[in-house]
């Protein structure tokens, strides 16, 4: 037995390595896999992302109709509109994407603005009330993503350490421990050789 | 002279009198200048020289907002409301009693909305009113513990009727039908008082002021999609020109015929340019539109009549309108709104 950059050259450890890189390249294979599939859902989520956009324009109108309500009811005319209004209730959820828990939105309670007095106060929750399931949505894709690409970038990290690192590593130890075991048996070879003719000549 | 005649010596001081403070309101012209003003310190700069100097001289420039000059308007508005009040008597002192509890009204439906939703609420958020012509305990109403509790205190008050409508709104939910209510009762106050005074004028212009609330409200209401049972108790129970059929058909409309049925009622000339922003919904520029009406009618009768005691009732209505403007300048010169914006939502 001979013991060569740390790794000791033997047949139990030859079969270890062997059986190591079987269960990595697999390994590969799958978070390859997984990786195809985390982009594929983060691709679908972007779409719902482009809204963003929109929405954005119509959260700015909104918010230009809030300002003109302050100003036709002025502050406590507004604020008082506003404290009679029953808030809506969102609760949060989550679910699996391979393995990485996305977090997930549901409005549990709308806010009721049929009953809100005053032209500009209505006006003006019709508005927000109207926004506020895209907005949810929006945040959901938005954390969705951000949670996937952070998953996505872990295992491409994780693809790449396996395939630029671990697997060459582990086929040079392979290789090397393959090397030295050839050698090894091709000196026992010729000892054993070189014994036999010194045995020959004696006798 | 001959009308001069017919008008009580008290009644002529008091029109004197509006006469004299009518000129101390902006006129449309100083209310577009103080639009174009560049920001709100301007804005204060420019009022140092009105009615509300005194007020506005008590806060300390650091706390100068558009809510602090808010509550200043509201005051110098009380103010205008209660010196006319105080300079008469008998049943013209009931009258503008009565016309000036539009602001006891606008306090108690804010102390309801805020009870209605559960949320705490203080003084500042009222119209200072003095003790004296206040018939509501508002310090009461606001720290009581909740809506009906708070609806209770009103049981010995003109406000009364909407002790017995508790349940009713419970059942509906809607804060519109049961501010509906209190404008209900104050409007049956106001117009009891005003034929007391056997002034056409006084009741034709309170009687405008009450159609085209009810008009207004309709059309609100019909945009909710609220039942037609819901949004004829949220109405004023007195019509002037407006009849019972001619409110039951616009309560029945469908909402794309609204805008006809509108246009076979005595105020057709209110609405008849209005067709477009009835049929898309766009309540807030109607709303606007017959306020922006009421107010150059205010102005036409200050110039038709200016010896009539409806002379004082155009002027006190001119001073919500000012209240209105200048809240809306000093909340848009804060919020930064465009100069063009701004005045689109002023009465001038």
């Amino acid at each position: 037995m001979s013991v060569a950059g740390g790794v000791a050259a033997t047949k139990g450890l030859l079969l270890r390595f062997r059986e190591q890189l079987q269960f990595v390249e697999k390994g590969v294979g799958i978070l390859k896999m997984k990786r195809e599939r985390l982009a594929m859902e983060v691709n679908l989520l972007l779409d719902k992302v482009k809204a963003r956009d929109q929405l954005e324009k119509e959260v700015m109108t909104a918010y230009g109709s809030l300002k003109e309500a302050y100003c036709a009811l002025g502050y406590q005319g507004l604020r008082t509109i506003a404290l009679g209004v029953e808030q809506a209730q969102v609760g949060g959820l989550s679910y699996s994407v391979v393995g990485v828990t996305v977090p997930t939105l549901q409005i549990e309670k709308t806010t009721s603005t049929a009953g809100i007095p005053s032209t500009w106060g209505y006006e003006v929750s019709q508005r927000f009330a109207s926004l506020l399931p895209k907005i949810i949505q929006l945040s959901q894709s938005e954390a969705a993503i951000e949670k996937l690409v952070e998953e996505l970038k872990s295992t491409n990290r994780k693809v790449s350490a396996l395939e630029q690192i671990v697997i060459p590593s582990t086929v040079g130890i392979i290789q090397y421990i393959e090397n030295r075991l050839y050698e090894e048996t091709l000196e026992e070879f010729i000892r054993t050789k070189h014994v036999r003719e010194t045995i020959r000549k004696r006798a | 002279m001959s009308s001069l005649r017919r008008v009580s010596p008290r009644t002529i001081y008091l029109v004197a009198r509006v006469h004299g403070l009518s000129t101390h309101l902006f006129r449309p012209e100083d209310i577009g200048s103080l639009t174009r003003v560049p920001d709100l310190s301007s804005f204060v700069q420019a009022l140092l020289d009105s009615d509300y100097a005194p007020a506005l001289s008590k806060i300390p420039s650091e706390e100068v907002n558009a809510v602090r000059l808010t509550e200043v308007f509201y005051e110098t508005l009380a103010d205008r409301f209660f010196f006319i009040t105080s300079t008469t008597s008998g049943s013209v002192r009931r009258f503008f009693e009565d016309y000036a509890r539009r602001l006891e009204v606008e306090n108690v439906k804010r102390i309801l909305r805020a009870k209605s939703g559960g949320e705490p609420i203080d003084e500042r958020a009222l119209v200072p009113i003095p003790r004296e012509y206040a018939t509501v305990n508002f310090p009461a109403m606001v720290s009581s513990r909740g809506f009906e509790d708070c609806v209770g205190l009103l049981e010995a008050t003109i406000y009364s009727p909407l002790v017995d409508r508790l349940g009713a709104y419970k059942q509906l939910g809607a804060a519109v039908v049961f501010e509906g209510m209190l404008d209900s009762i104050y409007y049956g106050q106001l117009w009891e008082e005003a034929e007391g005074l056997h002034d056409g004028d006084i009741r034709k212009r309170i009687g405008y002021e009450m159609d085209l609330q009810n008009l207004l409200l309709i059309l609100n209401l019909k945009s909710r999609d609220l039942p037609q049972d819901v949004i004829e108790k949220s109405l004023i129970r007195t019509y002037f020109r407006l009849s019972e059929s001619a409110v039951g058909d616009l309560v029945g409309a469908k909402t794309g015929s609204i805008f006809e049925v509108l246009l076979r009622t005595y105020y057709a000339k209110y609405f008849s340019e209005l067709r477009n922003e009835i049929q898309n919904g766009l309540l807030t520029k109607v709303e606007h539109s017959v306020l922006a009406s009421l107010y150059h009618l205010n102005i036409k009768t200050m110039g038709a009549k200016p010896l009539g005691l409806v002379y004082t009732l155009a002027y006190l209505s001119l001073c919500e309108f000012e209240e209105r403007n200048v809240t809306a300048i000093a909340t848009g010169k804060q919020l930064g709104l465009t100069d063009d914006k701004l005045y689109s939502l002023l009465y001038i």
